[in-house]
């Protein structure tokens, strides 16, 4: 008897050691000193430029990878692979002069050939990439997308494009290239410096998915070992690029997958060497670190959307009372202590095409006005204001606010609608909210059409084909003249005129855009920290460690 | 013992299989009532038809039955299966090969496990024990006290301030005195660091443990105090035997039985992870990857995290069922 518990001892241990086996894991060297930075990181969706959707991808992609273009800290291009601007006679067609001599960091050569592949490929519908719509103005884009789904509702697959190359993009000689677009449109090179329009290797499509775990860029950096996902993503400078050369040797990103505000204990701790403090950690981090803190406004806005194809929110009078109805200032205070800014216009200040004011009418507070606009409107006397938002966001918070502040000033009652996040944005895209909802807009490119033609811009005259179901001749008008204009200057005013018309018929009400704080930690020159306050980042490459 | 242990094994593949069907039906379900996952993907953008219908297919979310509510979506299910007898877990919404995932994941909450059972076994069942043997003295009521307290705080406040005292202000401290790669220095840090993987985990695995202490300390007293009580301990101490031996080998070992099922379910428990505290302290384990899975519906992560947990759980169960012959002669499985 005695053996026999020795026996289921020794039997039990081994089944346990068979779970715990899998233990231990190697470390990694300590790297050393100041030539090294230290930065945190949402984990990416992906790093493959044509499917890069995200600002955590964006980040890596462009340290990677390099362009024909980036941006001035003005909005306008910066050439780096591309020689000069691009050119055009009649904004129809493009033509972009490529420097030679550049390659991928395998050695692979970059062309004008190597961009209409890459850009073969992006469009491609079946390779389902998020910036894919980058290219929708360019000349044989619809060909190149899968067709409706036989039976519209799946399991067949869509039906196979017509064309596998975008027909508007043509390989001139190895140093030019020429696009041509649909309509004409002066704003088109504004798109150019996005990672939508990155050249990929050939190697790396061949392989996508390996070159999604270890890039094969042509950027400043290039990658150490792999993506080691929800855990690091280590470069270091690659000296044979041709552009600007970073002056320190590694960057290494962690990966933060908790909550997004987990990166400012390591700050303190300095394993990070930039970051940005916890809404409740701000007071103490500005007296701490004031003058190593830069704040600034973000190109993002965030708006009460109107459901125009509701026969209650169709009177653009419901409408302007409930924007007069909103105390802007009173939400940023009371949400982010102070931290944001009102908006009183359709675009934000650093974009190019801003005018200031152009909302001055209907973006401001005014109880009484509000309540003579909602008597004389057809608004239902006595019918519950419907407000819809995400559940778990910031969003709940502010709806509420602005519930509480319609009930003050307009008399009516209001209810939250509370619905996840997946079926909040398909509910908006199939217009089945019945009440006012929030809704936010990163812009895809530096311009202020970007903030209008992709929202409410609608080519059926029921608004269908947008969230909000606006639909308004006028504006259609003055956008297609904008588009059309010989110049970028007057273009703006094509748009702004188109920006006043949305001020006055409000298919959204704007709120209010952001306000980032990030602090740079001592390691850091704070001389050499340049932002750029279109793309809301850092460059990194000019970064110049102590 | 060897058919008892066949027939547990039946059991629990019958088990798994319930579990993962349920999981299974769960997720689908919340697809046909908040719509697909694919969707977020874009945001506040606009996105065509085409495209939407294209990132659907690549991430294998096209199936119709995802449209109609209360579909038990068999055909998705049987695929996965299939998949799972090749051993492959499929991909997940970054197009990560989700075994690699849990591969990675499983040796990190694996340690912090490790970490909260030593702090237990050392700490708990000692303090239960000391207590027991001096009832109703100081040292006693101390335990007492103290592991009220440990209930008593909620556990996320205490694990911030952790996080703020031992990982920023005394680890701070630690790196200007003796350099940042010290072995101080990198046991308190504020979060999980891939520098030093196992350092940087003992401070969370302890402020964990610390939590769990009060059931295992409270279990390992009153048991110790029941068996200080029966006829056995009585008959040893007659037989003239050491007083330490008469506590350890007589008594301890008996009173471990409960302690031992408590600590062979929390490890069921731990490999779910504790999603606070990795999320606090930015841990790649096995809570923050489900944790995520559930957040943004990717059913294939989900089912394949809870299905190992299972497995695990019910493999634990085992063992200590098995250990019990091990520690009390009168139980055996014939």
């Amino acid at each position: 008897m005695r053996t026999k518990r020795v026996m289921s001892a020794i039997a039990v241990a081994a089944i346990a050691g068979l779970v715990v086996s899998a233990c231990g894991s190697g470390g990694d060297d300590a790297g050393s000193g100041s030539q090294e930075l230290n930065l945190g990181l949402g984990e990416p969706k992906n790093l493959v430029p044509p499917n890069v959707g995200e600002s955590e991808g964006g980040e890596v992609t462009r340290l990677v990878y390099s362009g024909l273009y980036t941006y001035n800290n003005d909005g306008s291009l910066k050439p780096v692979i591309a020689e000069g601007q691009p050119t055009s006679t009649d904004n129809k067609v493009w033509t972009i002069k490529l420097k030679s001599g550049w390659t991928f960091q395998n050695g692979e050569a970059i062309d004008a050939n190597t961009f209409k592949k890459a850009w073969d490929y992006t469009v491609y519908g079946p390779n389902a990439n998020s910036g894919s719509y980058f290219f929708n103005k360019i000349t044989g884009f619809a060909d190149t997308q899968s067709g409706a789904d036989p039976d519209g509702d799946g399991p067949q697959k869509g039906a196979e494009p017509k064309a596998k190359e975008l027909s508007g993009v043509k390989v001139v000689d190895p140093t030019t290239i020429q696009i041509t677009l649909d309509t004409p449109w002066v704003v088109f090179p504004a798109l150019l410096g996005y990672t939508a329009f990155y050249p990929t290797a050939d190697a790396c499509r061949a392989q996508i998915e390996a070159c999604n775990e270890a890039p094969i860029g042509n950027g400043p950096f290039k990658f150490v070992g792999k993506w080691e996902h929800k855990t690091s993503i280590k470069l270091e400078k690659w000296s044979d690029y041709k552009g600007e050369q970073p002056s320190y040797q590694k960057l290494n990103f962690t990966i933060f997958t908790g909550s997004n505000n987990s990166q400012w204990a390591p700050f303190e701790a300095g394993s990070l060497d930039i970051a940005a403090p916890t809404p409740d950690k701000y007071e103490s981090a500005k007296q701490k670190y004031g003058d190593r803190m830069i704040e600034a406004d973000s190109p993002s806005t965030w708006s009460l959307g109107f459901p125009s194809y509701d026969n209650i929110y169709k009177d653009p009078k419901v409408r302007q009372a409930f924007s007069l109805a909103v105390d802007r200032q009173g939400i940023i205070d009371a949400i982010f202590t102070g931290r944001g800014k009102p908006l009183a216009t359709f675009i934000p200040t650093m974009i190019p095409g801003y005018t200031e004011g152009t909302c001055a009418t209907y973006c401001k507070t005014d109880p009484a006005a509000a309540k003579a606009l909602l008597d004389s409107s057809t608004w239902p006397k006595g019918k519950k204001v419907e407000l819809w938002i995400n559940s778990g966001g910031t969003g709940e918070k502010i709806l509420k606010a602005i519930g509480d502040q319609l009930a003050k000033n307009l008399g009516v009652e209001y209810e939250m609608k509370n619905i996840e996040w997946n079926d909040f944005l398909q509910k908006k895209q199939d217009h089945k909210l019945t009440g006012p909802f929030f809704t936010g807009w990163q812009p895809d490119y530096a311009d202020s059409e970007n903030y209008m033609g992709p929202l409410y811009y609608s080519g059926a005259k029921d608004g269908s084909d947008n969230d909000f179901g606006y639909y308004n001749a006028d504006f259609q008008k003055l956008m297609d003249e904008g588009n059309a204009a010989p110049t970028i200057a007057e273009a703006h005013a094509k748009y702004t005129a188109a920006e006043k018309i949305l001020t006055e018929t409000l298919p959204v009400a704007p709120l209010y855009t952001g306000r980032t704080s990030t602090v740079i930690g001592d390691k850091i020159d704070f001389k050499s920290v340049d932002r750029n306050p279109i793309l809301g980042g850092i460059d990194f490459v000019k970064i110049k460690l102590k | 013992m060897g058919r008892y242990v066949i027939r547990r094994l039946l059991q629990a593949v019958l088990t798994l299989s319930v579990v993962l069907f349920m999981l299974h039906y769960l997720m689908s379900l919340a697809i046909q009532i908040n719509g697909n996952p694919v969707r977020t993907f874009f945001g506040d953008k606009p996105v065509s038809d085409e495209l939407l219908q294209a990132t659907m297919e690549k991430f294998n979310l096209d199936d119709p039955c995802l449209k109609s509510v209360g579909d038990p979506c068999w055909g998705m299910f049987t695929d996965r299966m299939q998949q799972w007898s090749h051993f492959d877990f499929g991909t997940d919404f970054q197009s990560v090969k989700i075994g690699d995932s849990i591969a990675n994941a499983i040796p990190v909450t694996l340690t912090i496990f490790a970490i909260t059972t030593v702090v237990w076994a050392l700490f708990g069942v000692t303090a239960g024990v000391l207590a027991a043997m001096n009832r109703g003295r100081f040292i006693d009521y101390l335990v007492r006290i103290g592991t009220t307290f440990t209930l008593a705080i909620p556990g996320f406040l205490m694990l911030i301030l952790v996080q703020n005292i031992f990982g920023v202000i005394i680890g701070n401290w630690f790196r200007e005195q003796f350099g940042r790669e010290s072995f101080l220095s990198l046991i308190f840090q504020p979060t999980y660091s891939a520098k030093a993987p196992f350092l940087s985990l003992v401070i969370p695995g302890i402020a964990l443990g610390v939590f769990g202490i009060a059931g295992i300390t409270r279990l390992s007293r009153t048991s110790m105090l029941e068996n200080l009580r029966s006829d056995f301990v009585r008959t040893a101490k007659a037989k003239g035997l050491k007083r330490t031996r008469v506590t350890i080998v007589h008594t301890l070992r008996n009173s471990l039985i409960p302690v031992v099922t408590v600590i062979g379910f929390a490890l069921g428990d731990a490999l779910g992870g504790s999603v606070v505290l990795e999320g606090l302290y930015n841990i790649p384990g096995l809570g923050l990857l489900a944790f995520n899975g559930v957040k943004t519906n990717d059913t294939a992560v989900v089912i394949a995290v809870v299905a190992l947990a299972s497995v695990v759980f019910m493999v634990t169960n085992l063992i200590v069922d098995l250990f019990y012959a091990v520690l009390d002669p009168r139980i055996r499985y014939e």
